[in-house]
């Protein structure tokens, strides 16, 4: 007796860990054994399903015992995120004459991504090129390049790039090197020296490594693109959060961007054509696939001391 | 009983100068409250409020003008902000407060006082005739790539309507690019065309796909209609770029310089080890041929 009601603990512990893996019907077949008899009101549908129980054994179910359960499933699409999307290569372009240092990308990007304050995706920047030209603020993402120096020196091939030219980093094959950082000419990866924040809030999501969630203590963590959000069709999260409307966001090969905050689209070569956009350390050959915009027309020239970045 | 209530009427007394406290007054002086808005509330004035309200205004004031745009701010079609005279409403938008910039260098004034003709309409619709039901057809020349746009009433007597503002729209991953010009009015027969423009991307076939729109009209409901054509150019991919052999590729695509130098290495320090242990074997094994002998 004892035994037995050893076994049926062991299998609940069993099923429970099963259930949170997306087997959850197995846990509804072998759990009927029991219930069926202590719930004699249902009436059963007369449709039996087939199901596989945790001792390997094929047992048959009414369908009508047979409920969802609804847990937290790893995301489908890890294993191929590291194709892309087929037939895009993603492209943002940065109006600088915009940008007023609303931070709203940053506060959004933080948010979505698990990060501590002083951790950035992206980073907002108080620049002055030199003595007499004056101030302004750049938005800086990872410039996700076309040449890679991080892809480069990964010696576990953690980090790389897809053919839709955003480039991730997977923290589950991370080990922590940091050589990528050291690589970047942009700066733009960080480092997670720390528990991250709302570990525990985290606890027990499923990895994605579209989205770099949650957050692994000792792994190096990058802006994604919003990669999850383009396999929805959506824009990027700072380019919709933008109030400014700072970003354009777009598919190189279509020849068109949309920005963020007005939802007009324009032709890439034109908006880059007319307004001489340039790319961040061009003589690098690193390729970015981040234009920026001059900033011109400012409605708001920052003052130099109140350096927030 | 007399300090309870004494209590009670200080913290209502507080509670209501902090609410008042919450928004700063933004004092104008009565020359510019005064100010008498030269634009006539016509048609054309306000499609031109509308854009720059959408262009401008919506991203922090939200699409509805209630404030709860991607800054909270001001609600515009609250009660307190519609009481401000004309002049008021103008003087704050031309020269901006805080987190609201000033308009003064960005628009023209008769552009901004057009915005405040538009914001009075948000509040009271009934200053325009009821929006009518259209329809919209669309079809397409074959010899010069063309889209002819046809307005008409939304009854079986189909009624042509001229002087409709037809936009015309290519779709794209994100969003609808524009095409044709800002603004197309139908003839008198309700038809209006607009000209594919050239050197567009559709997709691997060259499939683009067009739309027309009866879009915010205040004399119309809103419209549209979508056709797919093989007008574009066939899209070209460079996967091939990204299957190449390279230094960030994966591990399967390393470079072959960079396999063979790695692979040579290995091997010739093997190699190395397993000559000298061949030649100790050697060595032993004519040694044991001189003991024997």
């Amino acid at each position: 007796m004892e035994d037995q009601e050893n076994s049926v603990k062991s299998r609940r512990r069993f099923l429970q860990k099963f259930g949170s893996l997306g087997l959850g019907a197995i846990a509804v077949s072998s759990a009927l054994t029991e219930s069926c008899s202590s719930n004699p009101k249902a009436p059963g549908s007369g449709k039996k399903i087939t199901l596989l129980n945790s001792k390997n054994e094929l047992v048959e179910v009414d369908s009508a015992y047979i409920s969802t359960l609804n847990k937290d499933l790893s995301p489908n699409h890890n294993s191929e995120s590291r194709n892309g999307l087929p037939g895009k290569k993603f492209v943002l372009v940065v109006d600088l004459g915009k940008c007023k240092n609303a931070r709203k990308c940053m506060d959004k990007c933080q948010a979505v991504h698990q990060l501590r304050p002083d951790q950035h995706h992206l980073n907002v920047l108080l620049m002055k090129d030199s003595e007499h030209t004056a101030p302004y603020y750049m938005p800086k993402h990872c410039q996700h390049c076309d040449n890679p120096p991080c892809v480069k020196v990964c010696p576990v091939d953690a980090t790389f790039k897809r053919t839709d030219g955003i480039v991730l980093i997977d923290n589950e094959r991370c080990i922590g090197c940091r050589f990528c950082i050291a690589a970047c000419p942009y700066s733009a990866r960080s480092f997670n020296w720390y528990e991250p924040k709302d570990a525990e809030k985290y606890k027990g999501v499923a990895y994605d490594i579209e989205k770099n969630v949650p957050q692994k203590k000792g792994t190096v963590t990058k802006c994604t693109f919003s990669a999850d959000c383009l396999r929805d069709g959506k824009l990027p999260y700072c380019v919709s959060a933008c109030p400014n409307g700072v970003y354009y966001f777009g598919n190189v090969y279509e020849d068109a961007v949309t920005n963020g905050t007005l939802g007009e689209t324009v032709s890439l070569n034109n908006l880059l054509a007319q307004n001489s956009a340039y790319r961040l350390l061009e003589d690098l050959g690193t390729a970015p696939s981040i234009y920026y915009l001059p900033p011109k027309d400012r409605t708001l020239i920052p003052e130099i001391e109140d350096t927030q970045s | 009983m007399v300090k309870i209530t004494l209590l009670i009427s200080i913290i209502l007394l507080t509670c209501t100068q902090n609410a008042k406290s919450q928004v700063k007054p933004w004092p104008v002086s009565a020359e510019d409250a005064g100010k008498i808005n030269p634009i006539p509330v016509e048609l054309k004035n306000l499609g031109i409020g509308r854009n720059i309200f959408t262009r401008t205004c919506v991203a922090c004031h939200g699409a509805k003008a209630d404030g709860k745009g991607l800054i909270p701010s001001a609600s515009l079609i609250d009660e307190t902000f519609q009481k401000q005279s004309d002049g008021s409403i103008f003087f704050k938008i031309n020269t901006g407060r805080d987190k609201m910039p000033p308009f003064k260098g960005m628009l023209k004034e008769d552009e901004i006082w057009s915005v405040v003709n538009y914001l009075r309409i948000l509040v009271n619709r009934s200053a325009l005739p009821p929006a009518k039901d259209v329809n919209l057809e669309i079809s397409t020349g074959e010899e010069i790539k063309s889209i002819t746009a046809y307005v008409h009433s939304a009854d079986s007597a189909k009624l042509p309507f001229p002087e409709v503002d037809v936009h015309f729209y290519i779709k794209r991953d994100f969003g609808l690019m524009r095409i044709g010009e800002l603004s197309n009015y139908t003839g008198a027969d309700g038809k209006v065309k607009v000209v594919f423009p050239e050197k567009i991307i559709g997709d691997k076939e060259g499939n683009v796909t067009v739309l027309a729109k009866v879009e915010d009209n205040f004399l119309y409901n809103n419209s549209e209609m979508a056709v797919e054509r093989k007008w574009g150019e066939q899209m070209v991919t460079e996967d091939e770029k990204f299957n190449q052999r390279a230094l960030w590729g994966s591990r399967d695509k390393s470079p072959v310089w960079l396999l063979l130098l790695a692979n040579g290495i290995i091997v010739g320090i093997w190699g190395v080890i397993f000559y000298v242990i061949y030649n100790l074997f050697r060595i032993k094994k004519t040694g044991k041929i001189f003991i024997k002998e």
